[in-house]
């Protein structure tokens, strides 16, 4: 089964780059990567760029609109993921509380729903994270018409990515109410139920996209099946 | 969640402590006075931030680590500078070459390509307003807060920021392809206009026009015009901006006091600038692709064409108000629409059409044209209302003025 790790805490308290603390964080994150590899589950993990990168696509009178910065202001902001396959529920949140920054942030991890994936080891240019909110009501229940031909459109649109060569992987995520968000103080490990985050629109998946630059990113992002109260956030995944 | 503060007391006391050893430790690790001395002076500035939750264990240690990184940091971008400089030297002319004879074509591409990435969607229309100004106008920091009279450490940050963003989120250096300049080439305009907008009616201070931002506007608008010859809504916003430019000397008095179109002396309207103007308009127009810029500059061509106020050809601003309403149903556009149909159909047509429009409610510009049109048709009440409603959103002194004048009068 696989789970998406994603990984928040508050950026304007972060560790600055090039300090001691920040060589230990590394080294830590290493530790954590290579035991998630040793134990068979690893599948990707990024850190993303500042959430000053970010850029999100919204409808607004039927036409996308660009803007400037991240879907929602929350106190602690989306800083990096993981993907891993695990065993069950129980080995992804064991993984989770031994991340780094649950110690001082909040790891949410979100089962997924399985559609098709795919990862490339193709020519390194700025890969991106896209990701998409929507009322996750409305997409309730899963037998309903209108909800089975909006999967057949997401699913059309990860066809296409797919096609054009610069999809590294993408899935949709299950539902929230199942979301697990883990915290680590002092040593002691922290589960609430739920999702990182309450807000009025919910992150339903990712796509993990190798381009160009931003305007092929926003190119390719226009023609997701967007719908008027949903949006994307796209950021660019910081190399290390 | 609030951490312990370490005293700015504390922090200097410190650098008093750790700062000498660290120095004198770097130099030799770097051999370099200069690059030891900036790195540390990097990592104090991480300290500054970093040490807020209580000084690390061993200071000095902390500072010699983060200021190495820097240093180090700055010699891999400094040895990526020596490649760059390799590539830079491959494309130079040789010396039996003319040095000068540089493609003039990659200049001015070179030139467009950062209009659009300066003015690109995934920036704020404020940083790209900025941003535009710095690099393409040469206006300092200080210049832009000035003109749009906001802090200038904002303004610096905007850019910082947006140069942030356009380095990590990798925005392209690059004209955007053909089938994206209808969605991209407006939003080069916008920026352009509203530098121009906010020159030509400033939203606060004592001037109503700050000709040297409608200057700069129509510079850069006519550098974009040069570099896009065959678009013709460019061409078409450039010929707007000198038609409005043309009677900025006019739409003040001596007292500073705002003269309306009908009122202004038409003979001291910059004649050159109506001249280019009118002629710029006929060429777009002449491409067979309108767009609202021409649509507009149009408008104003009408007005400058006519000798006197009385001689204003109304049924033809009407008639391309109509076109303009129809490609930008926006308020603004309706009531400018509603005030033509007015002038070419009477006040209770324009009167009628703008009781219909939504939105304008907090716009001192809607009510000063209704209670125009009332005092027209004599409803003395219910214009000076009106009036009264204008200047509770008015905010130029030389508007409200104006408009105090006017409820005088009734």
């Amino acid at each position: 089964m696989r789970y998406m790790l994603l990984i928040y805490s508050d950026e304007s308290q972060a560790i600055p780059y090039g300090t001691p603390e920040w060589d230990q964080l590394m080294v830590d994150y290493r530790a954590f990567t290579a035991e998630a590899q040793r134990r068979g589950t690893f599948i990707a993990g990024d850190p993303l760029q500042s959430i000053e990168t970010a850029t999100t696509l919204r409808l607004q009178d039927g036409k996308t609109a660009v803007l400037d910065g991240p879907f929602a202001e929350t106190r602690e902001q989306l800083g990096g993921y993981y993907l891993l396959d695990c065993k069950d529920k129980a080995e992804a949140l064991e993984l989770a509380a031994m991340i780094p920054t649950a110690r001082y942030g909040s790891v949410e991890v979100r089962a997924m729903a399985g559609f098709e994936t795919r990862y490339l080891e193709p020519e390194r240019r700025t890969r991106y994270l896209l990701m998409f909110y929507g009322v996750e009501a409305k997409y309730l229940p899963a037998d309903d018409p209108g909800v089975v031909a909006g999967r057949v459109g997401h699913k059309r649109f990860t066809e296409a990515l797919i096609e054009c060569g610069e999809f590294i992987g993408g899935d949709a995520l299950g539902l929230t109410r199942e979301a697990t968000t883990v915290r680590v103080r002092e040593g002691e490990v922290f589960h609430s139920d739920g999702p990182f985050a309450e807000t009025k629109e919910q992150l339903g998946g990712f796509y993990i996209l190798n381009v160009r630059d931003l305007d092929r990113m926003l190119e390719l992002a226009s023609r997701f099946p967007l719908s008027e109260d949903g949006c994307i956030e796209i950021r660019p995944l910081l190399d290390v | 969640m609030s951490k312990p503060t370490l005293e700015k007391r504390s922090l200097a006391d410190a650098f008093v402590e750790h700062n000498g050893p660290a120095l004198a430790t770097l130099i030799r690790i770097l051999g370099d006075f200069d690059l030891a001395e900036d790195a540390l002076q990097e990592a104090w500035i991480s300290a500054a931030g970093h040490w807020a939750g209580g000084l690390p264990s061993n200071p000095t240690a902390w500072l010699i680590t983060t200021a190495r990184r820097k240093a180090l940091d700055r010699l891999r971008r400094e040895a990526a500078g020596v490649r760059k400089i390799a590539e830079v030297a491959r494309t130079m002319p040789t010396f039996a070459e003319d040095e000068f004879n540089l493609d003039p074509e990659t200049i001015r591409d070179d030139r467009l390509r950062l209009i659009f990435t300066c003015c690109h969607p995934a920036l704020t229309l404020e940083a790209r307003i900025a941003l535009t100004l710095r690099t393409l106008g040469g206006l300092e920091t200080g210049e832009i807060a000035r003109a749009f009279l906001v802090d200038e450490a904002a303004v610096a940050q905007r850019i910082v920021r947006a140069k942030r963003k356009i380095r990590d989120a990798n925005i392209p250096y690059r004209v955007p392809e053909d089938h994206e300049l209808p969605e991209r080439l407006p939003g080069v305009l916008a920026v352009l206009y509203l530098v121009f907008n906010e020159g030509y009616s400033s939203t606060s201070g004592e001037a109503l026009v700050r000709t040297d931002l409608c200057a700069e506007a129509i510079r850069l608008t006519r550098l974009v015009a040069g570099l896009m010859p065959d678009e013709p809504e460019v061409i078409g916003l450039l010929a707007l901006m000198l038609l409005q430019d043309s009677r900025s000397a006019t739409r003040q008095d001596s007292a500073g006091d705002l003269v309306l179109l009908e009122d202004q002396d038409r003979l001291r309207w910059d004649q050159a600038e109506v001249t280019e103007g009118v002629a710029l308009v006929e060429r777009a127009l002449r491409m067979r692709r309108p767009g609202p810029y021409q649509v507009q500059a149009a408008i104003a061509a009408v007005h400058s064409e006519a000798q006197t106020s009385a001689e204003t050809r109304w049924e033809e601003i009407a008639r391309l108000y109509d076109v303009l309403s129809t490609a930008q149903p926006s308020p603004v556009v309706r009531l400018n629409r509603a005030v033509a149909h007015a002038m070419a159909f009477g006040p209770e047509v324009g009167l009628r059409e703008m009781e219909h429009i939504g939105g304008l409610e907090q716009y001192h510009l809607y009510h000063a044209a209704r209670a125009d049109l009332l005092r027209r048709l004599d409803r003395t009440a219910e214009s000076r209302a009106a009036y009264e409603q204008a200047l509770t959103f008015a905010t130029n002194p030389a508007e409200r003025r104006f408009l105090e004048k006017r409820l005088a009068t009734i």
